[in-house]
């Protein structure tokens, strides 16, 4: 069957099996920075943007987002992205990198919907990304840094 | 997630999708699909996407007390409406915010939370002390049923044919209410290994009605209503707290389950109660 | 939070939080992951495991396996030559026994190697797999530890395994370090105190599973792109495996998804490798989830003893240390893990003249225990850190009080680093650095240790507790490890540096660079770093031990003391200075007379303008350790404990950590996190489960519980900087030492609060209320 989908801001049609999951058909159209971390919906590796809401891609078949608007990390490239991107560098929020791509997407739908979060709803937002690396200490203080940059201006 | 999806439909209204439903002998209703991507089953399966038939209306009547939330609504979308963050003092959003994580709370809906609702469940347990009534698509027809009797045996096979469409929840505010939410699980990212909500009508600080529900038992939620009766009437307090927890642990039926034992869930129980309603005498009494 | 030395660093790009070089590919959500890599004419590939614990396969039918379409080659015992090696990540000749073969005609635990499929789809890998026929002849399986010496059952009964400590009582490694007589000893210390505490089995659970790729390149080398912490040790053994000379293979890393110790290991590069030298075809083969928590490596679940015998003022005079190690069905990092649980322990306290640590290693039909951040040190902690607080008690001493009695310092040595190596004898060592002191002090500071009596909680219902830790780790191992070192310099001034030394996500291509940069006076941005590729890179034993900063941050600084030297002389001749007057400073070269910019006098080097004497100037240099500087760390933390449920919540950890110079003070304070993060999940809510027939029973994250945002406490971090001498630029590596505080300091907080001995972690909650009804 075709999925109809505009991915990163491109309208694709893309040949899908009836019970393809979104993420291999991400994977395998080139989106490599949705990673496969568990398959279960469980570690956030996966994330993506559907509609602006950030879901993981491995528990979502690539039928569900029929004429959908996605985006990966790819994808972003606005002001708020960019001010992510960069304070998760300065703040030394990134080791591996591989929980990454989905700490973003969900940093990135958090900050869309609630421009000041308290600490509390940034780790709410966050918790559904697993990362073995960092301990989420600096993530969360990245999270809050563009928080405050953007606020102030 | 299901491994053998053979066919998937995107019917273009309620009686379409009900109809595709009866049709194919093994076929289930997606919207988020979190609920379908526990399941490993083998079996041919055809899906029946009910996410774009526009029922994710989500509105709250102040003036009638009233919240109508269309059944593929996500449970996020719940927990961030400004006016539901206010209901029963956060009650609703804070309490959907402890279900599973925030992509899960972005795909999963209140609709496919109640059709096959796993045991651990939170949504049930949350709903049951709350006035909710379900109204449904069924054999060409609309109906409603009080939450209440959604999980009746005698109404299991009717629901499993059916297309849940809206939930209502009303909050005729004669008196004053309270709620509390509790969850027990292995680790924050976890389902229930046992859940408690509490929901105590009152006139100043005398009890008019007590709703108190367990779920994750580890069956799915059950009312206390023994203990339900022996709150009303009386004073909230640290003392009464104490009393309902006592008499939680008598009356709910707890068992064992991987996760932790029968015997845990009673001291749980107990605890939950207690804590809950003297969670709700606090919030009373400022 | 960095805690400098009195007097300024004055250093310009070392001790620096300066962003990770290979940040950008990363927040940008580049293919930089093996998985990412798209192959032409690719394969993937699968494993059939074994449903058995323990069993003797008498036949293997893959005919109808053979017939599925799409299916290429299929590899089991019979079709795959018998070489025992290790499969562990160690440098050679190695201390793990050679009892692992890349198919054996027997199964030894629930998920060990059957057979291999290799195919155009992973449907037809799984249609192939479920096609192939097996027969086993089930053999008794050995499921506990302490039945393992005494039981009829050998797991390794085959005759060509060498290594075995004593195959027929399944003991893989023994130990036994005796100094003095500590027995005797502890007849008469004043006070003897005894702890004997259990650790579980966890798993490292990276987030990238294992994933390697192989392939024969344009002139039929075997290139194999894979996720690992040791590619030199791959390489040389895969061509002990496959009968290949070492310079038929190429082994490169690319970004690497977390490793903790699980990638230190041989795992899916022989079969990936089997199947592209036949097929000819490239071959991917990545664990899913459940493979990698069943059938990778975990941590070996440990029952140590700790006896200590001190005077009535706390002060110690013996040690003894006993360990029951259980390293499943292979015996990869036995012995050394073992000898560790001992050797990064016992030297802390060298109050002790006395001391004895007596360990074995068991085998037993479970899934694989090996490398895993710490290495027997938490284990080890777990009981020793229990005794010093029985022993503080005993003796009426506060915690800290009895470490300041007891712990080495600097000046000071230990004859365990003699005694006892990473599975042989050991070397001599002094302490060099060491601010422990200073760490508990600024801890205690933190978290308001002084008065943590007065703290009561708010709900009468719970209690409060306040426990320490402290540690000591190691930076490298001493004569055995080995890292290399090469730069190049570039006509533009700027560097390329070539090290073997392997980033894990730990971020030592940054570290390194930093090394290079300030030695040569220039900017972080001006080094081009290249790592772990064993075509292109020089040695570097891989990253473990904590080895990197310490052992390959001083090859780096050699090599670029050297390309200085060079630089310097080139520059000397050419402008008729006297290289003693010269240096090289900010992007510039200053004599006495003349002074140019590096750039300029790079490019004028390998330009006409030099005629003659043009030349590319590189210099190399190879670092082998003669001694671990330890790092050192105080662990603090802060809870409550729910006296109705047991249940514990963790309000704060503080840690304070002497690691010397910290290069990056961010990526130290990011490993430190990280580890006391996964500490946590260790000491509250991590086990893997298994049924009595040996299968593990949870292996998803929906039933394995690691920690995510909401399960963090506050977390501070004190870097406490001293000067190793040694070290480059005064650092001592901090890969390690942050996983070992937080089972010692939440028991010893828990027994605080409400009393009780924790002694089996995971502590759920339905543990301790099991022991608070009592």
């Amino acid at each position: 069957m075709n999925l109809e989908a505009t991915i990163n801001g491109e309208e694709l049609t893309l040949e899908v099996e009836p019970g393809e999951v979104l993420l291999d058909v991400l994977r395998r159209n080139g989106f490599k920075s949705v990673k496969e971390g568990c398959k279960t919906g469980d570690c956030g590796a996966c994330m993506v943007l559907v509609d602006g809401r950030a879901m993981t891609s491995c528990t979502l078949f690539a039928a569900q987002v029929q004429g959908a608007e996605i985006k990966t990390v790819e994808g972003l490239n606005d002001e708020l992205a960019e001010s992510l991107r960069e304070n998760f560098l300065d703040k030394g929020a990134v080791q591996c990198g591989f929980c990454i791509p989905g700490v973003l997407i969900s940093a990135y739908s958090l900050l869309s919907s609630n421009a000041d979060p308290t600490e509390e709803e940034i780790k709410a937002a966050l918790d559904g990304n697993l990362c073995r690396c960092t301990g989420y200490v600096k993530q969360i203080e990245a999270i809050k840094e563009t928080a405050e940059e953007l606020g102030d201006s | 997630m299901l491994k053998h999806v053979t066919d998937y439909h995107y019917p273009g209204s309620l009686e379409e999708a009900a109809s595709l439903h009866d049709r194919e002998s093994r076929s289930f209703f997606i919207a988020g699909g979190t609920a379908l991507a526990l399941s490993d089953s083998k079996r041919p399966v055809e899906l029946i996407d009910v996410g774009e038939l526009g029922l994710d209306e989500l509105g709250l009547d102040e003036a009638e007390g009233k919240i109508e939330i269309g059944a593929t609504t996500s449970i996020q979308r719940i927990v961030e409406h400004q006016g539901i963050k206010s209901v029963l003092n956060g009650f609703l959003s804070e309490s959907l915010e402890e279900i599973g994580s925030y992509p899960i709370r972005n795909a999963g809906t209140l609709g496919g939370s109640l059709v096959h609702p796993f045991p651990w469940s939170d949504v049930v347990t949350i709903l049951s002390v709350l006035d909710t009534e379900v109204t449904y698509f069924h054999n060409g027809e609309r109906k409603t049923r009080d939450f209440s009797r959604l999980y009746e045996d005698d109404f299991r096979s009717e629901l499993n044919e059916s297309v849940i469409e809206k939930l209502s929840i009303d909050l005729e505010d004669e008196t004053s209410a309270a709620a509390s939410f509790r969850k027990f699980n292995r680790s924050e990212f976890d389902v229930a290994a046992l859940n408690l909500a509490c929901r105590i009508n009152h006139d100043q600080g005398e009890i008019v009605e007590a709703r108190l529900a367990a779920g994750a038992r580890p069956m799915l939620a059950e009312r206390a209503n023994e203990v339900e009766e022996e709150l009303t009437g009386e004073k909230l307090g640290p003392e009464l707290a104490r009393k309902a927890g006592n008499m939680a642990a008598q009356v709910f039926e707890l068992g064992d389950d991987k996760k932790i034992s029968g015997e845990y869930r009673e001291t749980l129980v107990e605890k939950m109660t207690a804590d809950a309603i003297k969670g709700i005498y606090q919030e009373v009494s400022t | 939070m960095v805690a400098t030395k009195e007097e300024e660093s004055g250093f310009d790009v070392v001790n620096r939080s300066l962003k990770r070089v290979d940040g950008k590919a990363l927040v940008n959500g580049k293919p930089v992951f093996a998985g990412d890599f798209d192959y032409q004419n690719g394969l993937v590939a699968g494993l059939l495991e074994s449903p058995k614990a323990h069993a003797e396969i008498t036949d293997i039918d893959t005919s109808e396996a053979e017939k599925v379409e799409g299916v290429v080659s299929i590899l089991h015992h019979g079709n795959v030559p018998r070489v025992p090696h290790t499969t562990a990540g160690q440098g050679y000749p190695e201390p793990s026994p050679y009892d692992a073969y890349v198919f054996d005609k027997k199964v030894r635990f629930v998920g060990d190697r059957v057979a291999a499929v290799a195919g155009e789809s992973k449907e037809a890998v799984e249609e192939g797999l479920k096609k192939i026929n097996v027969e086993y002849r089930e053999l008794e399986p050995v499921l506990d530890p302490k039945q393992s010496a005494s039981s009829e059952v050998t797991i390794h009964d085959e005759e060509d395994s060498t290594g075995i400590y004593d195959p027929e009582r399944n003991v893989a490694a023994n130990v036994d370090i005796e100094v003095g007589d500590p027995e005797e000893t502890l007849q008469s210390s004043d006070v003897v105190v005894s702890e004997k505490c259990r650790t579980q089995f966890a798993q490292h659970a990276p987030i990238e599973p294992h994933v390697s790729t192989a392939y024969m390149d344009e002139n039929d080398r075997l290139v194999v792109r894979t996720s690992t912490q040791v590619p030199f040790h791959v390489r040389r053994i895969l061509s002990q495996i496959l009968d290949i000379p070492i310079s038929r293979i190429r082994v490169v890393k690319p970004r690497v998804g977390g490793a903790f110790g699980v990638k230190q290991e041989l795992l899916l590069e022989d079969i990936v490798s089997v199947f592209a030298l036949r097929t000819g075809r490239p071959v991917t083969m990545q664990y899913s989830r459940e493979e990698e928590f069943v059938s990778s490596r975990n941590r070996h679940p440990m029952e140590v003893e700790v006896k200590l015998g001190a005077t009535d003022e706390g002060k110690l005079e013996a040690i003894t240390m006993e360990a029951l190690s259980n390293t499943g069905a292979y015996g990869a990092h036995s012995l050394t893990v073992l000898s560790n649980v001992g050797s990064k322990t016992l030297p802390l306290y060298n109050e002790a003249p006395d001391v004895h640590f007596l360990g074995n290693a068991v085998y037993t039909n479970l899934p694989v225990p090996g490398a895993y951040r710490g290495y027997g040190a938490p284990q080890g902690y777990f009981s020793l850190e229990r005794a010093m607080d029985t022993l503080a008690e005993a003796v009426g001493k506060d915690p800290i009080e009895i470490r300041k009695l007891n712990h080495i310092r600097e000046g000071e040595t230990s004859p365990i680093f003699e005694k006892l190596g990473e599975g042989k004898e050991g070397t001599v060592q002094y302490i060099n650095s060491c601010e422990l002191d200073r760490c508990m002090d600024l801890g205690a500071e933190a978290i308001d240790w002084e008065n943590r009596k007065d703290k009561e909680p708010e709900d009468e219902n719970r209690a409060k507790g306040f426990g320490l830790a402290v540690n000591m780790q190691g930076s490298g191992i001493p004569l055995v490890d080995l890292a290399g070192a090469r730069l190049k310099l570039n006509e533009d001034g700027s560097f390329n540096l070539y090290v073997g030394a392997t980033d894990i996500g730990t971020g030592s291509d940054t570290v390194l660079s930093q090394v290079a940069a300030e030695n040569l006076g220039v900017e972080l941005d001006d080094i081009i770093v290249y790592s772990s590729d064993t075509d292109f890179t020089p040695f570097d034993s891989g990253a473990y031990a904590s080895s990197t900063t310490y052992v390959s941050g001083n090859a780096v600084r050699k090599a670029s003391d050297k390309i200085k030297e060079k630089i310097i002389d080139a520059f000397a001749e050419r402008y008729e200075e006297d290289p003693e007057e010269v240096s090289l400073e900010n992007g510039q070269i200053i004599g006495k007379d003349t002074k140019k910019e590096l750039a300029e006098f790079a490019l004028a080097l390998t330009s006409g303008e030099m005629e003659a004497n043009q030349q590319q100037i590189e210099a190399s240099a190879s670092e082998v350790p003669e001694e671990s500087p330890p790092p050192f760390a105080a662990h603090f933390v802060e809870l409550e404990v729910d006296k109705r449920t047991g249940e514990i919540e963790l309000q704060r950890y503080v840690s304070a950590v002497d690691c010397g110079t910290a290069i990056n003070p961010n990526l130290a304070e990011g490993q430190m996190e990280g580890a006391i993060v996964n500490g946590i999940g260790y000491a509250l809510t991590e086990e893997m489960e298994f049924t009595s027939d040996g299968r593990m029973t949870n292996p998803s994250f929906f039933d394995y519980k690691i920690p995510n945002t909401e399960d963090i406490p506050d977390i501070e971090v004190i870097l406490v900087e001293s000067s190793e001498p040694t070290g480059p630029m005064g650092a001592k590596s901090v890969g390690e030492i942050g996983i070992n505080g937080a089972i010692p300091a939440i028991s010893n907080a828990v027994r605080d609060a409400v009393g009780i001995q924790l002694k089996n972690p995971p502590f759920t909650p339905e543990k301790v209320w099991e022991k608070l009804k009592d």
